[in-house]
């Protein structure tokens, strides 16, 4: 009974566990890791900051400080294997320009650009009660104005989504959510420092 | 896809709902004597403390269908909003914390040097460990037992408390019932009055609370599982005592053995043999109203 419900229980809910082999004793397991791409948030949450005026940033390729590189977190029964972090949150920190700012590369780089560089340590997905999925991301984040000034401070972000069919696109959506909202808090806290070219 | 879902997920509550699996299933001696070697799995699947939400149970009281989920998912979102409000800005207190490099070197220790079992392995992961990876472990282990500690912690919803929830397992190779497997509790002391009062408490000097809870925890979580595997037999008083234990909206009252405890912490032994360790605080029933 019990090896008939494991079956079921792998058939239906490891979508994202395949068996190397088609046999009845599997030998090795393959794990496809989360598919993780950015999105922005709806329209209705998206306001760009107003009065920012042309405040250039550069932002360095975020570091990847997490303790835990390997997973983030579980799907139910199984863990979310990690994979394409760096380009997802380095998307991410770039839609700061949705928000008015003027995102440049590092070889325009002016002496009134500021430099924006995050370093994330936390990122992980989890469902509550079977009904919403939820994400949390956490950065410290260092922010160096064309005087030199240096600003720094951790930031997070805590997002969800509705769990219809506990998908990974849910997961990663709630993991977006989670980013945006950094993301804004972000946007928010560099405006104050680019109205006065200093910190 | 979600055709095969739509028709396996029911079936599957209903077969796992049908199981009578014990919490508890004690190791004696005979079983204990036929082991020689133990591969041991430790799993911490989180990064960081969350908080859990009360349950909604709109979907339960209409008997299912998509409003009712509906319902519970807006519910459920608002609490936890209200919750992470609250908790979010407490994170710098306490975000250093790493549950895992306090529980592992504690768990290492006993299994090495106080466990009635001689270990092998102790393999350490973020991962949880699904049915089939356990099956191709089991399959190709030259151990003769494979036992599974899963290990998870939160702050109930009103940020009262902090707890540490463990789960072990241990099967023979080439056998499906498990010759051991236990859950084991810790609950901290209540700590203010709720919400934003709490994580106050719990924040304040660095997180001074936080950390004292966690290792305290910890401490009593290992100890738990030396209760179930250690080399001593520990021989439980004759004393049963009933204690306050906080649900998160509630308290109530947790009864067992006392299996240990001193002025502070008690370790009780439930009629089901699971394990729980407790504030030394005996539950007062709340008096009925007069009318």
């Amino acid at each position: 009974m019990n090896k008939f419900i494991y079956t079921l229980l792998f058939s239906a809910l490891l979508a994202n566990t395949a068996y190397a082999e088609d046999s009845d004793k599997p030998t090795q397991i393959i794990h496809e890791p989360l598919k993780m791409e950015f999105e922005r948030p709806n329209v209705d949450d998206f306001e760009p900051i107003s009065n920012i005026g042309i405040c250039k940033i550069v932002i360095a390729p975020v570091v990847d400080a997490r303790p835990n590189k390997e997973t983030l977190g579980q799907k139910g029964n199984q863990p979310i294997y990690s994979k394409g972090v760096d380009a997802w949150t380095n998307t991410g920190m770039a839609s700061l320009k949705n928000y008015g700012y003027s995102v440049i590369n590092a070889n325009q780089l002016d002496d009134s650009t500021f430099i924006v560089e995050p370093h994330i340590y936390r990122l992980y997905s989890w469902p509550v009660q079977g009904f919403r999925i939820y994400g949390a991301i956490a950065m410290d984040i260092k922010i160096t104005a064309p005087n030199g000034m240096v600003h720094h401070k951790k930031y997070r972000g805590t997002g969800s989504t509705n769990n219809g069919w506990n998908g990974d696109g849910e997961y990663v959506q709630a993991m977006n959510a989670a980013f945006n909202i950094l993301i804004k808090r972000v946007a928010n806290d560099i405006k104050p420092l680019c109205g006065k070219n200093s910190i | 896809m979600f055709r095969q879902l739509f028709f396996t997920i029911p079936l599957i509550l209903l077969l796992v709902g049908c199981q009578t699996t014990p919490r508890h299933v004690a190791l004696d001696e005979k079983k204990a004597s036929t082991i020689k070697l133990v591969r041991v799995v430790s799993m911490i699947p989180q990064d960081e403390i969350i908080a859990h939400s009360k349950p909604s149970y709109v979907t339960v009281a209409l008997g299912g269908g998509l409003l009712g989920a509906a319902i519970d998912s807006s519910i459920t979102e608002s609490r936890m909003r209200e919750i992470y409000e609250v908790l979010e800005p407490a994170y710098d207190s306490f975000d250093d914390v790493d549950l895992r490099q306090i529980f592992w070197p504690q768990l290492r220790e006993f299994l090495n040097q106080r466990a009635r079992l001689h270990v092998s392995d102790i393999k350490t992961t973020p991962w949880l460990v699904t049915v089939p990876e356990r099956e191709i472990a089991m399959a190709n282990m030259k151990e003769d037992a494979y036992l599974e500690v899963y290990t998870s912690y939160f702050f109930d919803p009103d940020l009262r408390t902090f707890n540490i929830l463990t789960g072990t397992y241990m099967a023979s190779k080439n056998k499906e019932e498990p010759e051991y497997r236990n859950s084991i509790a810790y609950q901290s002391p209540i700590v203010g009055n709720g919400m934003q009062h709490s994580m106050d408490l719990w924040r304040a000097n660095n997180g001074e609370l936080f950390r004292k809870a966690i290792a305290e925890g910890v401490k009593e979580t290992v100890r738990q599982i030396e209760l179930d595997l250690g080399r001593e037999a520990v021989t439980p008083s004759t004393q049963s005592m009933t204690l306050t234990y906080n649900t998160g909206t509630d308290l109530i009252g947790r009864s067992g053995t006392v299996m240990s405890s001193n002025d502070k912490r008690v370790i009780l032994r439930e009629k089901d043999g699971t394990l729980v360790s407790l504030e030394n605080k005996p539950f007062l029933a709340p008096k009925p109203a007069e009318f």
